[in-house]
């Protein structure tokens, strides 16, 4: 049965992919892709670019994607309950251990202790985003303005704006016609 | 914060935040921790890194966090699904109808724009983010070690999360035995204070 096996490889994704959108994407191009092939190198590439260009999570996208193309709506559903079921379980776990031993103190030390290596992980994905999103020059000006905008106002102005202005302003530095 | 309004929240911002789980989680920043201070700063901090410490996506770990710390159990569910449904409605849509157009000039060079402006934002919520995180040399050297080990292709970053734990763990430990009450715990100490689950 095509949900089951769906639902199985995207249990073992969800479970086993740390450090946000792009190592989801790693997890399903070697479960998807190079295990039960399901979806060619190309489609991926596709799948990848709609992840990306969709709102929403990540890794969330591509789940729900890989879901729809290999067994449409239920393949979508059951890819993406899959997907997130080991975060309930794992979160649902986390709270409850938090919750009876709140007062021991290495669990504290221990919740210390992972921010460092966290701030990490997010510095890889946010270097991750920058290398697929800053192909050049331009692009970069782009993104070092939004930073700019953003550091200069203090937080007065919505970032879902600023994104939106990078793209209006994406249609005037990116929009022209090729030369032929 | 009601239930219905926790749905609402992590609705929104997912619908709305082209760019993925970090980029929501920098919008959902700006709107419940600077704007409407439903989330406390440090409240916001402790989640956030717990959320990435699991595996998933990141921004939906998130929302089952806080959204229990405000509702319980309810508020966990309404946040998730929140998070959650638009990211699936719009690939639906996507896949359905929309693919297309994305390939459309005028709608590529928006993305590509768009992206770009994403990768500004990304970088200011590492920065504003990533800070309290880091407040000690020592602790900014392991963030760094562990970004360096999460890029190494073939790497499962859980690898570079758990040594870097694993040995940020030891030195605060031994931190602490050694003067009870230091310079070095007077960050344990104040979060002592404050946590706790309810």
């Amino acid at each position: 049965m095509i949900l089951t096996q769906l639902f199985q490889s995207f249990l073992i994704i969800g479970a086993g992919a740390f450090g946000g959108g792009y190592a989801t994407i790693a997890m399903i191009e070697h479960e998807v892709v190079a295990v039960h092939g399901w979806i060619t190198a190309s489609e991926l590439s596709e799948l990848i670019a709609i992840a990306q260009m969709t709102p929403g999570p990540i890794a969330i996208n591509a789940a729900t994607y890989t879901g729809f193309r290999v067994a449409g709506f239920w393949g979508a559903a059951a890819a993406t309950a899959a997907f997130t079921l080991p975060s309930v379980i794992f979160c649902a776990a986390l709270i409850r251990l938090f919750a009876s031993a709140a007062s021991v103190p290495w669990v504290e030390t221990l919740r210390k202790s992972v921010q460092p290596a966290v701030a990490g992980l997010i510095i890889a994905a946010v270097l991750l985003y920058g290398q697929t999103s800053i192909p050049g020059l331009r692009s970069a000006v782009l993104a070092a303005l939004t930073f700019a905008v953003l550091a200069l106002s203090k937080d007065k102005i919505h970032p879902v704006l600023l994104v939106l202005c990078g793209g209006i302003a994406g249609i005037f530095i990116f929009g022209q016609p090729a030369p032929p | 914060m009601t239930i219905p309004q926790i749905f609402t929240a992590f609705f929104r911002v997912g619908a709305l935040t082209l760019g993925g789980g970090m980029a929501m989680i920098s919008v959902l920043r700006h709107e419940m921790v600077v704007r409407r201070g439903w989330i406390g700063e440090e409240d916001f901090t402790r989640e956030l890194a717990m959320a990435t410490a699991l595996p998933g996506a990141i921004v939906v770990n998130f929302s089952m966090f806080s959204g229990y710390r405000m509702r319980g159990v309810p508020g966990a569910a309404a946040a998730f699904l929140g998070a959650v449904l638009p990211s699936f409605l719009a690939i639906l849509l996507v896949a359905a109808f929309l693919f297309p157009y994305f390939s459309h000039p005028a709608a590529a060079a928006f993305l590509r724009g768009a992206s770009a402006s994403v990768a500004g934002l990304l970088a200011y919520m590492a920065f504003t983010v990533c800070r309290p995180m880091v407040a000690r040399v020592p602790h900014l050297i392991a963030a760094l070690i562990t970004a360096a080990l999460a890029l190494v292709p073939g790497i499962n970053p859980i690898f570079a999360l758990i040594i870097v734990t694993a040995f940020v763990f030891r030195l605060s430990a031994r931190g602490r035995s050694k003067d009870t009450g230091g310079a070095g715990d007077t960050n344990d100490a104040a979060a002592n204070g404050k946590d706790g689950p309810r």
